[in-house]
């Protein structure tokens, strides 16, 4: 080969690499938890006897709860056990103040929450202009009424949602839909301190949390809003009777695209749920046909956390289920015929967590290349895996995924996520307001991680929110910019217990502007825009 | 002197650059191994450590330093150390290129932990030493199906159907891969030929209905979907399989042990229980999973002695009590099975099935109303209990207490049970009424029964018996085949469904159906009778082959010396067109029957021998 035509090869492989996703430079992270004045620390309240309620704990929520533009942050805290007393406390709420960082206002907020928190999620339940915020509970769960002062008040008994079994899992959308936001709240299992066999390997004296087949599991919760500040228990009524799966994790979304807002449910060890909105508020269970109840080989996995979008940008939103190790985590990618397909081997995102035990998991364009990227928050159940004499550990890695941009992904090796507990929650929010994706994680019996977003020489931005908070969950946005046609739904609750961001982050790669964004409202009417200059947060309104 | 240290010295340079590529093997935490395990992991190491300074100084060969990686490596591998065993098996490999052992467990392990192309390349590099390990070409098609290399996958799969031509692992492959390749209709014939081969493998019914799917077949894809699955399609796998047999963790024989329960091979369950019990003698859960192996392998006097042994170590273990138990009942040792139920459910109250069974072996040494009496208390703990209220049914029944029997019956069909619970209560319903001479009662309740469970065999022929005595034949003759499908050894079933099909005049239809059941039961002489009988009368010439009546006729009555299976031979050789041999017969039979004093037939005897007389063969297989 003479030397032209090798320097001819050479300049068509650099032109090939620039025209991909493979342009944009490493996705980086640093951890800024201290610089931004998050100080949680999660304490489950153990002493000893090994209450399977002290492993499953906690989650995150991003949410701006006094509506100045910016994402504060709820960690869900579980506390003391609530043997005698009801436990807690069970959360602590953050206010973003810019570039000062957090402040811990759970005092000022009047956040009472004496609950053994698992999770939550935020809407504006009232409608009155704010979010509200429901935790679950090992226990009765709470909904916390927005004063709109910067205070919260209990209205769980007047509102009728404070469900006693264990909740996991929340999320708020409007299914009828009819202007209000109802709930759905998925329980785990029967777990009580009277019903607490030893579990783990006896003969050799190393007692562990028990596998949740010990216990059965317990009927989830769908609570209607009647508009009036009470929910109706409409769990029969809607069509969800028959679940009673081991739920944690729980996302809303139109996956089939026909205007009604359907539901998944993650189910640990049993099948996963999918319910079909029928467009009147009511639903019928669909997942075995669809094929998202099982893996492909039909196995029943411990589904934890769900991320839902579209990672393939066939303008369906797929879904991503984490597991146990060994299981690997799914790709349920969504074929827009009304059926997924397993893809987890062939967007090599099963790899990467063969040995991971996956709990909150999350969907963003890191490094802004136009390509949405995956997070994932790892951390085993055991306590004393390490000393089982195998592989497993209990403080995991947390992981990015890199979108390649041709339907493949790759674990970011230098991700930044240095910080190995076991982990629990996720929430992906631009925390320190520069424009791009930052990570709040919570872990178990151990002190959160905030990561701030470094990425080297990232692409373009955009990012979108509605104005007020009423029609926010269930917005969804088509941006074009450049070649590339993106889009994203405003939801309640993903990940594991926990709740991204309600703005809309896009990456733009190298495209200097916008040619247009979609809008299209919860009751089906759109709105279009044009021609915005990218590197802008964007507000909405009808 | 100087001479042997220049040798030593050369023999260092020589190995000095090998080994310095040889990785250093991590140190696993072996703290809370089982003791045995840890002595043997200690050992082997101790001993891999010293080889390795002998290696350096020359003194051990790099054939032998790979011997002692490998076999480390293989102990790390079964206890899940899987840094510890990639490096090594590296260095073994690294030592001996040419071993396929370390380069298959190389291949195996590394699929565990996520490394596919590391999997792959090194399947592939252990096939090119030998090429026809069927366990390695099955794994190596699985990893490059989950890589995406479809067509490699084909080619692996294929390559072991030609050394197995039966292997069912290879027709799920390639089924898989017609699925990635969207050749559906191929993926469910490849699906359903690895079925055949291995029915016990049900995970392949998920996948089966997947492909169901994409054809847009809802019904089947449901159907298959549905389906309860737990079990893979086995692999053998002797170099990993024979790993067991050098480990000396009793944990592991049992990990193992289980493992081959779940397979359905209980057999080799057996071998890896008898190893954990030697390192282990008094774990009595080795001991009672032993007796489940030996039962399911039918083994059953070991099986019931095993389970005694339990019970010496844990005399209050509920299980071992209820599993000998059933062992028992099977052997109609009722007294001592009943003893041990009564054990089973004191030592676990909560255990409904155990009391029930109690319960039912207490009625049938009799003692109904002590059975009654238990019955009513597990109903008292869970009044939906289906089984409790089947079982307190039949004992009201036996009591004579029907009415109360029909209450019981109607509370379990009017309850939230299962269909199969429902159906089997219709079932005795039906017999009841069958009791108290309720013919039409009887019928309605067994056609409830059969449409709640098409698979209750004894409804099905209890309904084809009343239809038959109502001289609905054809309707008879589907519910005895349905009975003859569900259990195939009930001879009562096929001769059922032949004679009502000869009754019902559909006399092809009866020839195929008892040529069907003669094959399977070629020594139950009604059946051969029968059709004897048919080959030779039937109406319809296409139901009739009087050569083969005869021969079959003769075959009988070498057998079964009566007046009918005599006539019988008369009939097939007048079909043959021997008329003066059947009337022959037939006199013989007329001067027999009336020096026995039989008077009833003698009118129907003598027609027929005018009809032989008369060059005319008879054409009324059953009630000419």
């Amino acid at each position: 080969m003479s030397s032209s035509r090798i320097a001819a090869a050479l300049l068509l492989s650099l032109t090939l690499s620039w025209g991909g996703a493979d342009a944009w430079a490493s996705v980086r992270f640093r951890d800024a938890a201290a610089e931004l004045g998050i100080d949680f620390v999660h304490r489950h309240g153990g002493t000893g006897e090994l209450y399977m309620i002290e492993t499953m704990g906690s989650g995150v929520v991003a949410l701006d709860y006094d509506g100045d533009g910016d994402d504060d942050l709820l960690f869900v805290q579980s506390g003391e056990l609530p043997i005698e007393g009801s436990g807690g406390p069970g959360g602590v709420l953050y206010r973003n103040d810019g570039s000062s960082g957090f402040v811990n206002v759970t005092a000022a907020a009047e956040l009472t929450l004496d609950v053994y928190g698992m999770g939550g999620t935020a809407g504006d339940v009232d409608g009155d202009g704010d979010l509200d915020l429901y935790v679950t509970a090992y226990g009765s769960n709470r909904l916390l009424l927005n004063d709109g002062d910067g205070s919260f008040t209990d209205a769980t008994e007047a509102a009728g949602v404070g469900d006693p079994s264990w909740g996991a899992s929340a999320s708020f959308a409007d299914v009828e839909p009819d202007g209000d936001l109802d709930l759905y709240v998925t329980n785990y299992v029967d777990f009580s301190f009277d019903n607490n066999p030893p579990c783990g390997l006896k003969e050799r004296g190393l007692r562990s949390y028990c596998h949740p087949d010990v216990y059965d599991g317990l009927p989830d919760r769908f609570y209607r809003n009647r508009g009036d500040g009470t929910f109706e228990d409409a769990t029969a009524e809607a069509g969800f009777g028959a679940a009673a799966g081991k739920g944690l994790g729980v996302v809303f979304g139109d996956l089939d695209r026909d205007g009604a807002i359907d539901l998944y449910v993650a189910n640990d060890m049993t099948a996963n749920y999918l319910f079909r909105n029928r467009g009147d508020g009511t639903f019928e269970e669909i997942a075995l046909m669809t094929g998202v109840a099982f893996s492909d080989r039909g196995d029943a996995e411990a589904g934890m956390g769900i991320a839902l979008g579209d990672i393939d940008d066939n303008g369906f939103p797929d879904l991503l289920v984490t597991h146990l190790d060994q299981q690997t985590n799914a790709v349920y990618s969504n074929t827009g015929t009304g059926l997924f397909v397993d893809r987890r081997y062939p967007t090599q995102i099963a790899e990467p967590s063969y040995q991971k035990v996956g709990f909150g998991i999350g969907l963003g364009d890191f490094d802004q290349d136009g390509y949405i990227d995956v997070a994932i928050a790892n951390g085993h159940i055991i306590h004393n895996v390490d000393e089982w004499g195998a592989t497993g550990r209990f403080r995991q890695p947390n992981q990015i995924l890199r979108n390649r941009g041709d339907g493949t992904f790759e674990e970011v090796a230098e991700s930044g996520l240095d910080i190995v507990l076991s982990s629990r929650g996720l929430a992906i929010a631009d925390l320190d307001g520069d424009g791009d994706l930052d990570l709040a994680i919570s872990n178990s019996a151990d002190r959160a991680e905030v990561y701030r977003n470094v990425s080297t020489e990232p692409g373009g931005w955009l990012e979108l929110s509605v104005i007020g908070t009423r029609a926010q969950l269930g917005t969804r946005f088509e941006v074009h910019a450049g070649e590339r046609r993106q889009s994203r739904e405003l939801r309640a609750s993903s990940s594991y217990m926990s709740q991204n961001s309600a703005a809309a982050h896009f990456g733009l790669g190298s495209a200097p502007r916008v040619e247009s964004i979609l809008v299209i409202w919860p009751d089906g009417s759109r709105r279009l825009l044009k021609d915005l200059p990218a590197g802008r947060h964007v507000r909405v309104g009808r | 002197m100087i001479e042997r240290s220049v040798a030593t010295l050369l023999a260092l340079l020589a190995v000095a650059p090998l080994a310095a590529e040889l990785r250093e093997l991590p140190l696993p935490l072996l703290d809370n191994l089982e003791a045995t395990v840890r002595e043997q992991l200690e050992t082997e190491r101790q001993a891999v450590d010293e080889a390795i300074v002998g290696f350096r100084a020359g003194s051990v060969d790099a054939a032998r330093m790979a011997e002692g990686y490998g076999s480390i490596g293989r102990l790390y591998y079964l206890n899940d150390f899987t840094d510890a065993a990639e490096a090594s098996f590296l260095n073994a490999i690294e030592l001996a290129p040419s071993t396929f052992d370390w380069r298959y467990y190389l291949g195996a392990l590394y699929p565990v932990t996520g490394r596919l192309e590391d999997a792959a390349h090194h399947l592939a590099a252990a096939l090119e030493l030998r090429p026809d390990y069927v366990p390695a070409l099955i794994r190596l098609g699985r990893v490059e199906l989950d890589l995406g290399q479809v067509d490699q996958a084909i080619a692996r799969f294929e390559a072991v159907l030609a050394i197995d031509p039966d292997a069912a692992a290879a027709f799920k492959g390639l089924g898989r891969a017609a699925f990635e390749n969207g050749e559906f209709q191929q993926a469910i014939e490849l699906f359903e030929r690895a079925l055949e081969i291995q029915p016990e493998a049900n995970l392949i019914y998920y996948q089966l209905g997947l492909a169901y799917r994409e054809l847009g077949d809802r019904e089947r894809a449901l159907e298959n979907l549905k389906l309860n699955r737990h079990q893979d399609v086995r692999l053998d796998d002797p170099l990993v399989n024979n790993l067991y047999l050098i480990v000396r963790s009793a944990k592991l024989h049992f990990n193992s042990a289980i493992d081959f329960l779940e397979q359905d091979r209980p057999e080799l369950a057996i071998e890896q229980l008898l190893l954990a019990i030697e390192k282990q003698p008094g774990q009595f859960t080795y001991h009672h999973n032993l007796a489940a192996a030996y039962g399911l392998s039918g083994r059953e006097d070991e099986a019931i002695a095993e389970y005694r042994k339990v019970l010496e170590l844990n005399p209050a273990y509920p299980n071992a009590h209820f599993n000998l138990a059933m062992l028992l009942v099977e052997r109609d040792q009722v007294a001592e099975a009943a003893r041990h139920l009564e054990l089973a459910h004191r030592y676990d109250p909560e255990d409904l099935v155990a009391h029930t069974e109690w319960a039912t072996a207490l009625s049938r040494l009799g003692e109904p109303e002590r059975a009654a009496a238990e019955l009513g208390k597990v109903l008292e703990q869970d009044p939906t209990y289906g089984k409790a209220l089947l079982n307190l049914a039949t004992v009201q029944a036996q009591i004579g207490r029907t009415t109360a029997a029909e209450v019981t019956l109607a509370e379990l069909i009017e309850g939230d049970g299962n269909d199969q619970e429902r159906a089997a209560a219709y079932y005795r319903l039906g017999k009841i009424h069958e009791q108290r001479q309720a013919g039409e009662r009887a019928i309605a309740a067994y056609r409830a029964a059969v449409e709640l469970d098409d698979e209750l065999a004894e409804a099905h022929s209890s309904l084809a018996v009343l239809l038959a005595r109502r001289s609905g034949f054809a309707e008879a003759a589907g519910h005895f085949g349905r009975a003859v499908e569900l259990e195939p050894d009930d001879l009562a079933s096929h001769f059922g469904r032949a004679l009502a099909l000869v009754l019902a005049e559909s006399y092809v239809e009866a020839r195929a159906a008892l040529e069907a059941s003669v094959e399977a039961h070629p020594g139950d002489l009604p059946l051969v009778h029968l059709l004897a009988r048919l080959l030779a009368t039937a109406p319809d010439a296409a139901a009739r082959d009087g050569r083969r009546a005869l021969e079959l006729a003769q075959q009988v009555f070498a057998q079964r010396q009566t007046l009918e299976h005599a006539e019988t031979i008369a009939m097939a050789l007048a079909e043959a067109g021997r008329f003066e041999e059947a009337a022959s017969w037939q006199r013989d039979i007329l001067t027999r029957a009336r020096q026995q004093g039989v008077a009833g037939p003698l009118a129907s005897l003598e027609r027929r021998l005018a009809q032989y007389e008369r060059g005319e063969p008879v054409r009324a297989p059953w009630r000419g």
